[in-house]
């Protein structure tokens, strides 16, 4: 059996895209949740920002010891020439040239490069940069509007010239650990060639998806889609290339990450968990009118036109009150259009937006069904949290909720953007008060024993302890780690 | 050996059908101020060359002053007001629904105005004491500053605007008025001579004034001007290298003149001498410039290309390349070609008239440098594309200081005046030159350089 003990504090640089500590949101509260469970380790944040969010909005956990929060937006603008010597400009060019193509990044030559040269803004005026982007151009799409193109590709290479920019100000870790396969998982690539640590993925989400949704969202000409879809696929495949882990929270995950040219032997799933012992059912009796809560950011993803809709057909039948818990500040254009369809629907009594809030356990307990009507999830927290505060869930069948609620008795699945069947499972759970007990019985026991937050910081430490042995399944026994041989522990020993 | 004279041939009869077409273009109307100017006013002067020398010398030194103080003095408004007219000229949006425009000329104007005021103030001193000229002298120096001031900063909005055909009939008009005044005046009484001159340049101003009105529609309203000072210093920032060369080539056209005045002024104790071979020979010399004709039809036949430059395919692109590479081929030999014809005509004028082989050497010396300076001016219109308006700064800014070093040899022989503007401008050219050919080489991808350069730089303001 191999025995080792780990001489120096463990150091993990987690590597957060737009979300822990700058922003709320699930992602961020499992970080957070994370973090405080695993107090042993010491962890640096390493977070990419949006432009003028860099304020964080958690307070500074003890075991937390730098937080470096950097926005793309505000790297090297200098105008001063490029020095970098022809060859590795023609190198680098073709380096980043293949997001393109949508192919891997060579994050050996990059990390390399990178090293040695400090790589201004300047060079994306660099004839190298030209002859990639017109090489691309005239192989590929020599049809379209070149000016579009161009500017397009140069997007991409300022996006990875930034992203390469922030590589030098992550800080040395035993181990790097991105929140996303993204911008974070390619800044994590670089990092892990750099310094030679181990580099592991989380995947709360699905990163393409969700950046296509979005994508959808906003009036973008169809060649920069393209280029900036082609621009994800190469952040992915190169994250997937070099990372040691991937850690879905879902096994949904799985097929399109492997499509990605992730490797099957490096996929370990650690589900989403929360705190049983917090989230807890209200014993005391609601009043007579039943509640219909919906908790998410109130964005396109989330999906609350369609709960809007459905509110409407389930007030034809029974008389209930609806609450949309969840921040409304980000996307204000969404909000607004929820807002318009309310009014439209004449529900402006029925329906009641909370916004941002800290106490969401009150708001639990006012609820008597919980509706998550997001058109893609992965394990979300709110429902882990619903459930176990033992609330009947009606769910779009998306993602890693499919897995959850399916055949486990503890609420429905219902198609994405349907308000009718959506409308049809809250009004049955509505009139059926015992039903309603009953799935929320089993909810509370399902969460017990699967998705307490313990199990998942037990599942996260387990492969930060992975990628730093040879590979071998690791234990851990007193707050040691042993590797080499099934050794059963308890929890609580290292927890404690 | 048959071949070589073939296509010589035909290039003389390329070359012949472009500058025929060239003169008879709209755009040939262009040159009509310069040479309406030119001929009014050395007809004059040779009429006059009975009267007092230090009469004669005193009405051309104020009229030169009055010139050479208000050009270099609009110079800054000039430039943004051909820039800005240009631009709106090129959207092909009409004028007059700019509003930015007439306010901008009005501004200009108003400008112009108070800056010579000001500067006649300054001037006071220098004409009473170190020149000894009398007040009315004086008033008439004072009036021809604001009125030539007045006319470069319209005469560039016309210009800007493509409008060839009305400043050329109103200079040829009224350059008409002036020498027909001026010597009407002159037989009467010659103390009032410059009458006659200030009333002809009162009825250009006026007549400018009344059709810039009408098209650009120029305002007085005071909240209006304040606002656009307002804008004045961002203005001046964005457009400083432009500014710069406006005001250097203005000085570089005519240091060498001014600095050959001074330097025989103090010879003969008279402050300033204009009369004499150097002015006659310098001025023949800037003949050939008159090719830059070639320049207003080259912009004007650009002007679809530019407009939609960078639409399309990178195929569709690289073709209006194609034509404006040759666009712009064909125009520098054209006006390479006009300005030699021109300097040989020159030269020889300047061989029979004043019968003097010094005013032959400046006319040529002059003359070369001419068509090579016009050139750098030429190019001024291209570098901008590829954000390198510097370049062209930097070579007239070149041609000036060729024409200040050339100030300790002037005693020896003034020749020195008209050498030093030859070799500065022949460094200038080789550098405007050099980095044009460079840049036009490898247009699409230095082009599109200088748009992300100017992104960059926007950005950052931000």
């Amino acid at each position: 059996m191999t025995q080792f003990r780990l001489e120096n504090q463990l150091k993990v640089c987690m590597i957060s895209e737009g979300s822990y500590p700058v922003c709320r949101g699930g992602l961020s509260e499992w970080a957070h949740e994370l973090i405080k469970q695993l107090k042993f380790i010491e962890f640096d944040i390493f977070c990419i920002a949006p432009p003028q969010r860099t304020k964080s909005l958690y307070d500074k956990l003890p075991n937390i010891k730098n937080i470096v929060t950097v926005d793309v937006s505000n790297t090297d603008r200098s105008r001063k020439s490029s020095t970098l010597p022809k060859s590795i400009s023609a190198e680098l060019s073709d380096c980043l040239g293949d997001a393109l193509y949508g192919r891997h990044i060579n994050c050996e030559r990059l990390a390399e490069i990178v090293k040695e040269y400090h790589i201004k803004k300047t060079w994306l005026r660099s004839r190298e940069v030209w002859n990639t982007t017109v090489g691309f151009y005239q192989e590929n799409c020599p049809d379209q509007s070149f000016r579009e193109f161009f500017w397009t590709a140069q997007g991409i290479y300022s996006m990875l010239l930034d992203g390469l920019a922030l590589v030098d100000r992550v800080p040395v870790a035993d181990v790097y650990h991105s929140l996303t396969a993204g911008f974070g998982g390619l800044i994590g690539s670089v990092a892990k060639v750099l310094h030679g640590k181990p580099f592991i993925i989380s995947e709360l989400g699905q990163y393409m998806r969700e950046r296509t949704i979005e994508l959808s969202r906003y009036k973008i000409p169809e060649t920069a889609q393209h280029q900036i879809i082609r621009l994800t696929e190469t952040m992915l495949r190169t994250a997937y290339k070099y990372t040691d882990l991937i850690v879905p929270v879902s096994g949904s995950y799985i097929p399109p990450e492997l499509e990605l040219g992730a490797e099957r032997r490096k996929i370990r799933i650690v589900s989403n968990g929360i705190d049983a012992q917090r989230f807890v059912p209200d014993l005391s009796s609601n009043g007579t009118c039943p509640v219909v809560g919906c908790v998410a950011r109130v964005v396109p993803i989330k999906g609350q036109l369609t709960f809007i809709k459905a509110c409407k057909k389930v007030l034809e039948n029974y008389k209930a009150s609806f609450v949309i818990v969840g921040d409304i500040q980000d996307d204000p254009a969404y909000y607004k259009q929820c807002k318009a369809l309310i009014d439209e629907l004449g529900l402006t009594e029925d329906i009641k937006f909370v916004g941002y809030t800290d106490n969401l356990l009150e708001w639990y307990h006012k609820v008597d069904v919980f509706v998550l009507p997001s058109l893609w999830e992965g394990i979300p927290l709110a429902l882990l949290e619903a459930m176990s505060c033992g609330l009947p869930c009606v769910c779009t069948a998306v993602g890693g909720v499919r897995d959850i609620i399916s055949d486990s008795g503890v609420g429905y699945i219902v198609p994405p953007d349907d308000p009718d069947s959506m409308s049809a499972r809250i009004t049955q759970l509505l009139k059926d008060k015992a039903l309603r007990k009953e799935m929320g019985k089993r909810a509370r026991e399902l969460i017990k024993e699967k998705y307490t937050i313990e199990h998942m910081a037990e599942g996260i430490l387990r492969t930060y302890l992975e990628v730093l042995s040879d590979g071998s399944p690791v234990y851990i026994f007193n707050g040691e780690a042993y590797s080499g041989a099934l050794i059963s522990t308890h929890w609580a020993l290292w927890r404690y | 050996m048959g071949a070589p004279s073939t296509d010589l041939k035909l290039f003389i009869e390329r070359l012949t059908t472009t500058v025929s077409k060239v003169i008879l273009s709209d755009s040939a109307l262009f040159i009509v101020p310069s040479l309406a100017t030119t001929l009014a006013s050395g007809l004059l002067f040779w009429l006059l060359r009975d009267y007092a020398a230090s009469e004669l010398n005193a009405m051309a030194v104020v009229i030169m002053s009055a010139v050479v103080l208000s050009m270099v003095g609009t110079a800054t408004f000039q430039f943004l007001i051909y820039k800005k007219v240009g631009e709106v000229n090129l959207s092909e949006k009409p004028i007059t629904e700019e509003k930015g425009i007439n306010t901008l000329l009005s501004l200009g104007i108003v400008t112009s105005v108070v800056f010579s005021m000001l500067v006649s103030g300054i001037a006071y001193p220098y004409f009473k004491y170190v020149l000894n000229y009398s007040l009315l002298q004086f008033v008439f120096f004072g009036v021809l500053l604001i009125l030539y001031s007045v006319t470069w900063v319209l005469t560039a909005s016309f210009w800007a605007s493509g409008k060839y055909k009305y400043p050329a009939f109103v200079f040829a008009f009224s350059y008409v008025a002036v020498f027909v005044l001026s010597y009407s005046v002159h037989q009467i009484d010659p103390t009032y001579t410059l009458c006659g001159y200030v009333a002809g340049i009162a009825i250009l101003v006026t007549l400018l004034t009344l059709e810039s009105q009408r098209v650009f529609g120029i305002t007085l309203k005071c909240s209006k001007l304040l606002e656009a000072t307002a804008t004045m210093p961002k203005l001046i920032s964005t457009e400083y290298w432009g500014i710069l060369f406006q005001v250097f080539f203005i000085i570089a056209l005519l240091l060498d003149k001014v600095i050959v005045w001074i330097s025989e002024g103090e010879r003969a104790g008279s402050g300033l001498q204009i009369l004499g071979p150097y002015t006659t020979g310098a001025f023949l010399g800037l003949v050939p410039t008159l090719g830059i004709v070639a320049l207003a039809r080259f912009t004007e036949k650009v002007k679809p290309l530019s407009k939609d430059m960078y639409t399309g395919t990178l195929n569709d692109i690289r073709r209006r390349i194609t034509e404006y590479n040759s666009l712009y081929r064909k125009g520098l030999v054209t006006m390479l070609a006009v300005g030699l014809v021109l300097l040989a005509v020159a030269a020889v004028f300047a061989a029979y008239q004043p019968r003097d082989t010094r005013v032959l050497t400046i006319v040529l010396t002059v003359g070369f440098g001419a068509i090579l300076f016009e050139v750098i001016l030429y190019n001024s219109f291209v570098l901008p594309i590829f954000g390198k308006s510097h370049i062209s700064t930097m070579s007239v800014l070149i041609v000036c200081l060729c024409g200040i070093l050339t100030v300790p040899f002037i005693s020896n022989d003034i020749w020195f005046a008209s050498l030093g503007f030859l070799f500065g401008s022949f460094v200038g050219f080789m550098i405007s030159q050099l980095w044009t050919t460079r840049l036009l080489l490898n247009f699409d991808y230095n082009a599109f350089r200088a748009f992300q350069m100017m992104r960059q730089t926007t950005k950052s303001v931000v």
